[in-house]
């Protein structure tokens, strides 16, 4: 056999100085980076306070980060504040995991049956279109004032695009890996789970990727709507009782959950790159 | 022995139907080599599917040993090696294996309980031997060292060699090559010729090659058949008689060149 055009896999290349220096130069753009993000969010953050502190902006419509920083403190302090986190997240952990897992399960029925796909393509075209907020109001009304139509607004505002996403990935898998199953004589259903589903696996991501973006947009929406707790809750409340230190306390929270979940999917993406070798 | 009696093939779309094979019928006997040439979307690709069963001829019959061929007594191997990147190159060559493994049943046991873990049992058995038998040619080949390594990691010639054994790893009865090399360099493509040659020779496989390269059909079949452009015909079918052991040596021969522009000519 002749493979003398392949080197040695497990070979340890030897790396020469200009390698090092290479790799060096890398490194040292990394930090440059990080650093001047830090710094930006640093500087916001210290140019927002002196303003405060010298009475240039007005702190009861602009609130101020030591105002914020106090708020927290006193949200903690009186035990509301992991409350209404966990009440927000709970809210945004299972509409998360229903539009995700219900939306992909919905997208393999169609991948499976043309005719289903074929009688639903049109409804499911003009709830894509449809805004989902003004389905809030049917909502409410349906379902009750409560958590219940808080995760009903999360979830119709990912599984449409879950649904589309995922049935597109599934018919762009390669025509004839499809043929080469068939002539080993596989069944419709070892063609989805050997073929049609690890394929789409790296689109699977990046739906998770934009649900977990939109999770956020659903609940806090459905919150605007119809609650009694959850940062959502706080921030309408905050507004209409002009508490600007509550409002943005509640946003900075905010941003921090959703920064949490985004890197938590990431991680899985990388996980996944990692086992199946692609860097 | 596969026999192809009058076949005949019709496309069917929403533009009407097309007539793609007319009067087809040849015999392939056990451990030949056949090459199929003709001009570009004549149905050379259609003979094929109809080998392997996932095409139903329209008129006639396709026959291995007597019986209606069907997808298990056949293998394909394409243009492109359709290796999948999220399995080693061991677990692509285990594809088929999974599959057949899946489909096994224990018919003696009369007991429901006792036939599914029978069934089972020997699932497991079978798949295990087969799997040895795969890693033999792996082995045989020189792929074993890869064995771990994923389809990204190796070359396109060797990445058609794993696509090979992949299907070899199913024992088919008759092997069905479209167009394997067409994707490849020149060099690799001459060393892949004569590595897939030696392999179908020592593994005494029946193989029906299909090509647009004369050169190729000529250096590496036992019998060409010649197609007429659309619906497809049989013009001819060549006897190769060349004493050479590999396909480049048979380049090489005098003959080659006789056969070479016979088909040229038929062909054009």
């Amino acid at each position: 056999m002749k493979n003398a055009s392949i080197k040695p896999l497990n070979n340890k290349p030897i790396h020469s100085k200009e390698y090092a220096i290479y790799l060096k130069k890398i490194r040292r753009n990394k930090t440059i980076i990080l650093t001047i993000q830090l710094t930006i969010l640093i500087a916001i953050f210290a140019a927002w306070e002196l303003l405060a502190m010298f009475n240039l902006i007005d702190t009861f419509i602009m609130s101020s980060p030591s105002r914020i920083v106090n708020q927290i403190a006193l949200l903690t302090e009186n035990g509301t504040l992991f409350y209404h986190i966990g009440v927000t997240l709970m809210e945004a952990i299972i509409g998360f995991l229903i539009a995700t897992l219900g939306g992909t399960l919905i997208a393999i029925i169609l991948w499976w049956n043309e005719t289903i796909r074929k009688i639903l393509d049109p409804y499911i075209v003009v709830l894509n279109s449809l805004p989902k907020i003004a389905l809030g109001p049917i909502l409410i009304i349906w379902i009750g004032a409560g958590t219940g139509a808080i995760v009903a607004m999360d979830v119709l505002i990912m599984i449409v695009i879950t649904i589309l996403s995922m049935l597109n990935a599934f018919n762009a898998c390669d025509e004839s890996k499809v043929l080469l199953l068939k002539s080993m004589g596989a069944s419709k259903w070892q063609i989805l789970t050997k073929l049609v589903i690890p394929n789409s696996i790296m689109e699977f991501i990046s739906v998770l990727k934009i649900n977990v973006g939109l999770t956020w947009v659903g609940t806090i929406m459905g919150e605007y709507l119809v609650s009694r707790a959850g940062l959502g809750y706080l921030i309408v409340y905050g507004s209409q009782v002009f508490k600007l230190d509550l409002v943005m306390a509640s946003t900075i929270i905010l941003c921090v959950l959703a920064a949490l979940m985004y890197f938590i999917v990431a991680s899985v993406e990388k996980l996944v790159n990692k086992k199946r070798n692609i860097h | 022995m596969l026999e192809f009696k009058n076949v005949a093939y019709k496309y069917y779309s929403k533009n009407g139907e097309t007539l793609a094979l007319k009067n087809i019928s040849f015999n392939i006997n056990k451990g030949e080599l056949v090459a199929i040439v003709g001009p570009s979307g004549c149905g050379k690709t259609t003979i094929l599917s109809l080998i392997s069963g996932l095409l139903k001829p329209t008129q006639g019959n396709v026959l291995l040993n007597g019986e209606n061929v069907t997808p298990e007594k056949s293998g394909y191997m394409f243009q492109k090696d359709h290796l999948f990147d999220w399995r080693t190159i061991e677990q692509n060559v285990c594809l088929g294996l999974e599959i057949l493994k899946s489909k096994h049943k224990n018919k003696t046991e009369t007991n429901l309980f006792k036939r599914i873990k029978k069934s089972n049992v020997e699932k497991k058995e079978m798949f295990l031997k087969n799997k040895a038998d795969a890693l033999m040619l792996l082995k045989k080949y020189g792929l074993w060292e890869f064995k771990d390594k994923y389809p990204n990691q190796l070359s396109g010639g060797m990445r058609q060699r794993v696509a090979l054994i992949r299907t070899l790893a199913l024992k088919p009865e008759i092997l069905l090559l479209d167009e394997p090399f067409s994707a490849l360099d020149f060099q690799t493509r001459l060393n892949l010729c004569d590595d897939v040659y030696n392999i179908l020779k020592s593994e005494n496989k029946t193989a029906i090659l299909v090509t647009h390269d004369i050169s190729e059909a000529i250096s590496m079949s036992d019998k060409i058949i010649v197609l007429t452009s659309r619906p497809a015909e049989i013009k001819n079918i060549h006897n190769i008689s060349l004493k050479a052991k590999t396909p480049l040596l048979k380049r090489e021969e005098t003959g080659f060149s006789t056969h070479f522009n016979e088909i040229w000519k038929e062909l054009s």
